[in-house]
């Protein structure tokens, strides 16, 4: 007899799987990481290889070591997701010790140490990058494809065009990238009147290619985000606004992975907090 | 697969709930909060199923899950009727036992002051003496 959790669903086909969701969020990296690669370089592809290399590496060894089959659970894709949202966060020739400590930090730590997919409380990404910028400040100064003014812009956008296209598919849902991109918007307004006096907004500070990639692909990371709409809001406005505030007032090269850990910290209390009002809609007013 | 928190069963329910609270809930045996997030509200549609990329068998689960609850419901009724029926005999045990406790050191103390001694005497000596003659 099978187990009830893990019964086959009644009477349909599914429609949808784990690795099917993460396919789809590496689809819509492409156009975005093609672009990137050839700005930066054939460096670029040899170390998403090398980072896909490791991330597949040690989700195997930690799923052997926690006793865990390998066949579902390597093949569901969010291994190499994880690692090449990580890789792509870093300037383009990164060593390979590098990379091998963000995954082994992102996947082996934050990722399994904590019950493996679904379980993990922490994006694995962002505590593999957190990590890398704490331990090898020295070797990432602001990533250097921002600044590039047209070509910047244009990577943002496809990155862009990546989230419309998972919206659409409704793999990610609207509200979480544009309340983050709204937060950091609010964030860059307020500091600019408080630094300059000035009001205004600059929207290459605001809709830069790593604030696009990270309100597309990784503050719409379903496992350690919230629930319901509402608390999606509130996630996606908050790692907004910590990123903008710890970016340019918090003295770290880059905000946005402990702003993010910070927002994932507060989830669990989100959800508790924006659960939506129940009963049949035809029961309501 | 387990489940990844993406919330389309939340989104499918016609109901409102959010099937993967509720599954945590069950998981944990937090039967309080299961019925908090809205357990008996779940009409067994079956929309959840469909929807989950983790093909969690999420209605199956609810509906295991509501005679159980009902269990549940009752052993702690019963467990609760028969805390109260004990701590109820406790409490009468210990007051008899502090009322007997009473009872017996006021005996004691009579017996023992020397009113009780001296009374006890006059009986003895009134026992003694003969009776006057009436004639």
């Amino acid at each position: 007899m099978t187990s009830p959790e893990l019964a086959p669903a009644a009477q349909f086909a599914p429609r949808s799987t784990v690795s099917r969701l993460m396919g789809l969020v590496l689809l819509a990296l492409l156009p975005g990481v093609i672009a990137q690669a050839r700005l930066t370089g054939q460096g670029l592809g040899r170390q998403l290889l090398i980072a896909v290399a490791f991330g597949l590496g040690f989700e195997a060894l930690m799923l052997v070591l926690r006793g865990r089959p390998l066949r579902p659970f390597l093949g569901d894709l969010s291994a190499p997701l994880t690692a090449i949202l990580l890789a792509l966060l870093l300037p383009a020739p990164a060593p390979w010790w590098m990379l091998a400590t963000g995954t082994f930090v992102a996947l082996a730590l934050a990722k399994h140490a904590f019950g493996g997919l679904g379980y993990n409380l922490f994006n694995p990404a962002m505590a593999g990058y957190a990590v890398l910028l704490v331990l090898f400040s020295e070797y990432l100064a602001p990533t250097d494809i921002e600044g590039q003014g047209v070509t910047s812009a244009g990577i943002a956008l496809l990155y862009a065009l990546g989230g419309v296209f998972l919206i659409v598919k409704k793999v990610i849902p609207w509200q979480t990238p544009a309340a983050m991109l709204g937060g950091a918007a609010l964030a860059g307004l307020i500091l600019g009147v408080a630094r300059q006096g000035a009001l205004e907004i600059h929207l290459q500070d605001v809709f830069s290619v790593s604030l696009v990639f990270a309100a597309v692909f990784i503050v719409t990371d379903p496992v350690t985000g919230c629930l319901s709409t509402r608390g999606r809001i509130y996630f996606g406005a908050g790692a907004g606004v910590l990123t903008v505030v710890l970016s340019r007032a918090g003295g770290v090269a880059d905000g946005l992975p402990f702003a993010v850990l910070l927002m994932n910290c507060a989830a669990p209390w989100l959800d508790s907090r924006t659960r939506p009002v129940r009963g049949h809609a035809s029961t309501q007013a | 697969m387990p489940c990844i928190r993406c919330g389309d069963c939340a989104t499918v329910c016609p109901a409102r709930l959010q099937p993967q609270q509720l599954l945590l809930d069950l998981r944990a045996d937090q039967w309080a909060q299961a019925v908090d997030h809205g357990l008996l509200d779940c009409s067994e549609c079956g929309r959840c199923n469909l929807a989950c990329p983790s093909q969690i068998a999420l209605v199956q689960r609810f509906s295991q899950a509501k005679p159980m609850l009902r269990q549940h419901q009752l052993q702690t009724q019963q467990a609760a009727a028969a805390r109260e029926r004990f701590e109820g005999r406790n409490a009468r045990l210990q007051r008899e036992a502090i009322e007997r406790a009473q009872r017996e050191g006021a005996l004691a103390a009579r017996a023992a002051s020397s009113d009780a001694v001296a009374a006890a005497i006059e009986r003895a000596k009134a026992r003694r003496q003969p009776p006057k003659d009436p004639t």
